[in-house]
C-alpha cells in the first residue's frame, strides 16, 4: 500500500513523526479514513481511537480532543493535547480519573465545572475502551 | 591584630554557605537543561496549532468569538513567576512588570483579574489590592499538560461567559543561559493571524472552518501555558544558577581573603614569639 507522511505532535513531544499507509480517526462528524492522496482537509477530532496503520498492521492509541490536518501536499498533521499508544495507557490512572469525574458530575456543582467533568469523563472512558482492545 | 580564632571560625562559616550555594548551581543547572529541553519540544506543535489557524482566517470570512476585538475594559492577566526565591532579580522582574501592565489598564479605567502561578506571584498579588481570582503555587516543576489544559479550560469557560474580554500573559522567556527576559503577550482575544500566502479555497472543514478554529482553541491555550510555564521554569532555574555562581564566586574571593588575614596573624604571631625568646635568651648571656 502506498505510504504517506505522518505526524502526531502534543506540546509535550512529538508523539509519532513517519510513513504510514491509512489513518483512521473519529472527527466530530464520526469515522474518516485517510489513505495517500487525500484532498486538502481539516477537521476536528474528538476523544477517539487513532488507528494508525504500519507494514500492514494497525497500531491503536488513544487521542484525546484534537485537530487533523491534510495538507496541499499530503502530509497529514493530527495536533492534540493528549495521545497514548494502546499498549502504555495505565488504566489504574485512568479508572481514577473516571471515578473522580464521576463523582464530580454527581455533585450539584456549577455548570462550568458539571462541563469540565463530563470532558474529564469522556477522556478516561476513551482511555479505558481503548486499552481494553489490544 | 586580627583574632585568629574568630578568623578561622568566619572561613568555616563562609566555607560552608559556598558548599550550599555550589549545590544549589548545581542543582540548577541540571533542571534548566531539562527544562530547556522541555521547551524546546513545544516548537513543532505551535507551528501547526498556528499555520491552522492562519489559514482559517485567510481562507475563509469567519467569526470567532475568540477573535473579536473589543474595547479592552476587562483583562485576565495570568501571570508566572517562581516557587522559590534566591534566584537573583528573576522574581521580582516579572512581577514588577505584571504590576506596571496591571496598573496600566487600571489607569486607563479598565478592570484587571490576575490568575497567578508560582508561589511567588500568589504571595505578591494577595498581599496587595489586586483581584486575585485563582492561584496556583507550586505547580511549575513537573507540570504537565493535563494540568495546564485543566487552566486553560477554565480560562476558556470564563471567556466565553463574558467574565473577560481579554486574556493577557506575563511570564519569563529564556534568552540564552545568561539573560532571561520577562515577556508580556496577549493570548485572547487571537492576534497576528494575518498569515500572507496563497488563499487555498478548496481545503474541505469539517465540520465548519469556525468550529474547527473554535475547537483548536483549547489545545492553543493549554500548550500557550504549558510553553510559558516551561520557559519561565527554565529561566528561573537559569537565574538561579548564574545568582549562586557569583555567591560562589564571592565566598571563594571572602575566603581567600580571610585565609590571607589569618597568615598574616598567624605570622605576627610566631614574630613575636620569636622576638620574645631571642629577647630572653640575649638577657640570659649578658
Amino acid at each position: 500500500m502506498a505510504e504517506f507522511k505522518l505526524k502526531v505532535l502534543t506540546p509535550e513531544k512529538t508523539f509519532f513523526k513517519g510513513e504510514t499507509e491509512q489513518l483512521i480517526a473519529k472527527t466530530t462528524s464520526g469515522c474518516i479514513g485517510i489513505l495517500k492522496g487525500h484532498s486538502p482537509y481539516v477537521a476536528s477530532i474528538v476523544p477517539s481511537e487513532l488507528k494508525i496503520k504500519i507494514d500492514g498492521e494497525f497500531r491503536s492509541a488513544a487521542i484525546s480532543d484534537g485537530v487533523l490536518k491534510v495538507s496541499l501536499d499530503g502530509e497529514v498533521t493530527v495536533l492534540t493535547s493528549a495521545v497514548e499508544w494502546s499498549d502504555e495507557i495505565d488504566v489504574a490512572r485512568a479508572e481514577r480519573s473516571k471515578e473522580r469525574a464521576e463523582k464530580q458530575l454527581k455533585a450539584e456543582s456549577s455548570r462550568t465545572e458539571f462541563d469540565l467533568a463530563e470532558r474529564q469523563l469522556k477522556r478516561a472512558v476513551n482511555r479505558i475502551s481503548v486499552a481494553s482492545k489490544k | 591584630m586580627a583574632n585568629m580564632k574568630d578568623v578561622k571560625r568566619r572561613i568555616k562559616s563562609v566555607e560552608s554557605t559556598m558548599q550550599i550555594t555550589k549545590a544549589m548551581q548545581l542543582v540548577a543547572s541540571s533542571k534548566m537543561r531539562k527544562a530547556k529541553d522541555r521547551a524546546e519540544a513545544v516548537h513543532p506543535f505551535f507551528e501547526s496549532v498556528f499555520q491552522v489557524m492562519a489559514d482559517i482566517s485567510r481562507d475563509h470570512e469567519f467569526k470567532s468569538i475568540f477573535t473579536k476585538k473589543k474595547f479592552k475594559n476587562s483583562v485576565l492577566l495570568i501571570v508566572i513567576a517562581g516557587d522559590r526565591g534566591l534566584a537573583g532579580g528573576f522574581n521580582s522582574n516579572v512581577l514588577k512588570m505584571a504590576k506596571a501592565e496591571a496598573d496600566k489598564i487600571i489607569a486607563s479605567g479598565g478592570e484587571v483579574m490576575i490568575m497567578a502561578i508560582g508561589k511567588k506571584a500568589v504571595e505578591f498579588f494577595e498581599k496587595r489590592d489586586y483581584k486575585l481570582i485563582e492561584g496556583f503555587p507550586q505547580i511549575a516543576e513537573g507540570i504537565e499538560l493535563v494540568d495546564t489544559m485543566m487552566i486553560a479550560d477554565k480560562v476558556i469557560n470564563r471567556f466565553r461567559s463574558g467574565d473577560f474580554d481579554a486574556v493577557e500573559l506575563v511570564y519569563t522567556t529564556f534568552v540564552s543561559v545568561m539573560t532571561q527576559e520577562p515577556q508580556h503577550l496577549r493570548i485572547l482575544p487571537v492576534e497576528n493571524l494575518d498569515y500572507l500566502g496563497e488563499k487555498h479555497p478548496m481545503t474541505i472543514y469539517d465540520p465548519s472552518p469556525e468550529e474547527v478554529f473554535d475547537s483548536l482553541i483549547p489545545e492553543y491555550m493549554g500548550g500557550m501555558l504549558y510553553s510559558a510555564i516551561v520557559d519561565s521554569f527554565a529561566s528561573e532555574q537559569a537565574a538561579r544558577r548564574t545568582a549562586m555562581e557569583s555567591a560562589s564566586d564571592n565566598a571563594s574571593e571572602m575566603i581567600d581573603k580571610l585565609s590571607l588575614l589569618y597568615n598574616r596573624a598567624r605570622q605576627a604571631q610566631i614574630t613575636q614569639e620569636i622576638t620574645e625568646i631571642s629577647s630572653a635568651s640575649l638577657n640570659d648571656n649578658s
